[in-house]
């Protein structure tokens, strides 16, 4: 005779075997031995019971997309608390899985993780029932204060965890590190899967952003390190590229953070100096190859965002000195014309681009001795204007306006 | 380390003494050392530092599978203990043999069944 006992029996089976079929799906084939404990399969029995039956049984008979999709439809604010808790470390131990070989799949993981906590936070009244049962009533207020863990930020301890991870990494640059760099960035995310409010997106914001910037200022320290000891010794021009180049590195292990970008900026203009006041434009010119998709990267934040005015003198002034190495006439005025963009009033940008237009002018109108076409006079003067506009004190300005009113005096005009 | 909730198949809701009872027959039934002393390395764990407790409970999956009862009923034992079969069980019955279309005579004396 078949009971209720032998269809549990058979449910907690079937729900082992659509478990193991999940995380191979989320883990590239990986089997959940080892990586989860037997009663994770109560996340596909808590699915049943959450109205994911029928994409349950879709996976039983093989097919775990509709079930995976389910899971992961937004907002996760809308489901049980208790799918939630397994959601959480359901995705955790699938972040760990991968995050030593598939450091960007891991991120992914880890934030569906913190989604998972954010939204059983913001419930409240699991968690809450959850430490009440687990501590017992407490005798004093302040013993409370020290174990409790307010529901809103139990999230908070992945956060932290993530922020431990990738401390740990910033010497060896780990793919672990990055997975926990990736996840603590993707924090919008994060509060839009869950369903947070606002405040909560706020709140967890800052401090994946706190634990982020810990990190990452922990691996730039290591480059830190090494150009102060060079320039102790007076070799930061001949070997500060060599030490930079790591920083190339910590940028992309951080996933393109801007802070790597403000501080190599800021780092590559006291070597950038040393090495254009000696003249060594090819030195310079080695010095900047590297890093230029830093720079595209920086004026491309600060385009968007003029609010990031802090670092766009900084961003700018790369900008010169790529126009002052480059050979190419129209790439120099294209950098420098980049330069007066980011900063619009950088000093050396609006020169450089000044001078470079005043040179664009002279070979207009030298090129017009005997017969004045009109459209390249008016060309010549639009130039001269947005040099003089630019930069009045330049230089070159006086020769360019003699030349283009000898110009504007020729007998023949077409 | 392991969760420890996890490995021993503890409920964090039940409460302290629950775990120490549930751990103490852990440890009375294993015989490798090593595993007793992991076994008093999660008592101690989860109940001496209320925090770490709560932390392992956050972090441990919750039970949400279907209870399990006991197995089916046991098969009734035979009551004839178990021996070959003798010649008498093996032939086949008159109403078999006739079943099986063989002419039916009346038994004689010297039928060999009638023997066994």
């Amino acid at each position: 005779m078949w009971r209720a006992e032998d269809e549990a029996l058979l449910e907690r089976l079937e729900d082992e075997l659509v478990l193991e079929r999940l995380f191979a799906h989320h883990t590239g084939g990986r089997r959940t031995e080892g990586l989860l404990p037997a009663r994770a399969a109560g996340l596909v029995a808590s699915a049943r019971r959450a109205g994911g039956a029928a994409h349950v049984a879709t996976a039983l008979a093989g097919d775990v997309v509709p079930l995976v999709r389910w899971l992961d439809e937004p907002p996760l604010s809308a489901r049980p608390a208790e799918l939630l808790h397994h959601l959480a470390l359901y995705h955790a131990a699938g972040a760990r899985a991968l995050e030593d070989v598939a450091p960007d799949a891991a991120a992914n993981a880890w934030t569906r993780a913190m989604a998972a906590w954010l939204a059983l936070g913001a419930e409240r009244t699991y968690l809450a029932a959850l430490e009440q049962a687990v501590l017992g009533p407490r005798t004093t207020a302040r013993a409370d204060k020290d174990l409790r863990i307010p529901p809103e930020r139990v999230v908070f301890e992945l956060v932290s965890d993530l922020g431990k991870r990738a401390l740990a990494s910033a010497r060896d640059l780990a793919p672990r590190g990055r997975a926990a760099l990736l996840g603590l960035g993707w924090v919008d995310q994060v509060a839009q899967l869950a369903g947070a409010s606002p405040a909560e997106a706020r709140g967890l914001h800052l401090e994946a952003d706190r634990r982020r910037t810990a990190a990452i200022d922990a691996a730039l320290a290591l480059v830190g390190d090494a150009l102060e000891e060079a320039n102790t010794r007076g070799a930061l021009a001949t070997e500060g590229r060599a030490i930079l180049e790591r920083a190339v590195v910590v940028w992309g292990w951080s996933g393109h953070d801007e802070a790597v970008e403000q501080w190599v900026t800021d780092q590559l203009g006291t070597i950038g100096w040393e090495l254009h006041r000696a003249r060594s434009w090819d030195a310079l010119r080695r010095l900047l190859e590297p890093f230029r998709p830093m720079f595209e990267s920086l004026a491309a934040r600060i385009e968007r965002d003029p609010t990031k005015i802090a670092f766009s003198s900084h961003c700018a002034q790369m900008f010169v000195f790529l126009s002052d190495v480059e050979g190419d006439h129209d790439t120099r005025r294209a950098y420098a014309e980049r330069a007066v963009r980011v900063c619009p009033t950088h000093r050396n940008g609006r020169l450089v681009l000044a001078s470079l237009l005043c040179d664009d002018a002279l070979a207009k109108l030298r090129s017009m001795t005997l017969v004045v076409r009109r459209d390249e006079l008016a060309q010549a003067e639009a130039l001269v204007a947005r040099a003089e506009k630019l930069y009045p004190q330049l230089r070159e300005l006086p020769e360019v306006k003699s030349t283009l009113e000898r110009v504007r005096k020729a007998p023949l005009s077409i | 380390m392991e969760n420890p909730f996890e490995r021993y198949d503890l409920d964090p809701r039940e409460g302290i003494q629950a775990i120490t009872e549930r751990l103490r027959e852990l440890a009375e039934d294993a015989t490798d050392p090593a595993e007793r002393e992991r076994i008093r390395a999660a008592w101690e764990e989860l109940t001496v530092h209320p925090a770490r407790r709560l932390r392992a409970a956050l972090f441990a999956f919750p039970e949400t599978r279907p209870p399990l009862a006991g197995p089916p009923p046991a098969v009734r034992a035979r009551s004839v203990e178990s021996r070959p079969p003798s010649l008498y069980e093996m032939a086949a019955r008159p109403s078999v043999r006739a079943a099986l279309g063989r002419v039916e005579a009346p038994l004689a004396a010297s039928d060999p069944l009638d023997d066994i």
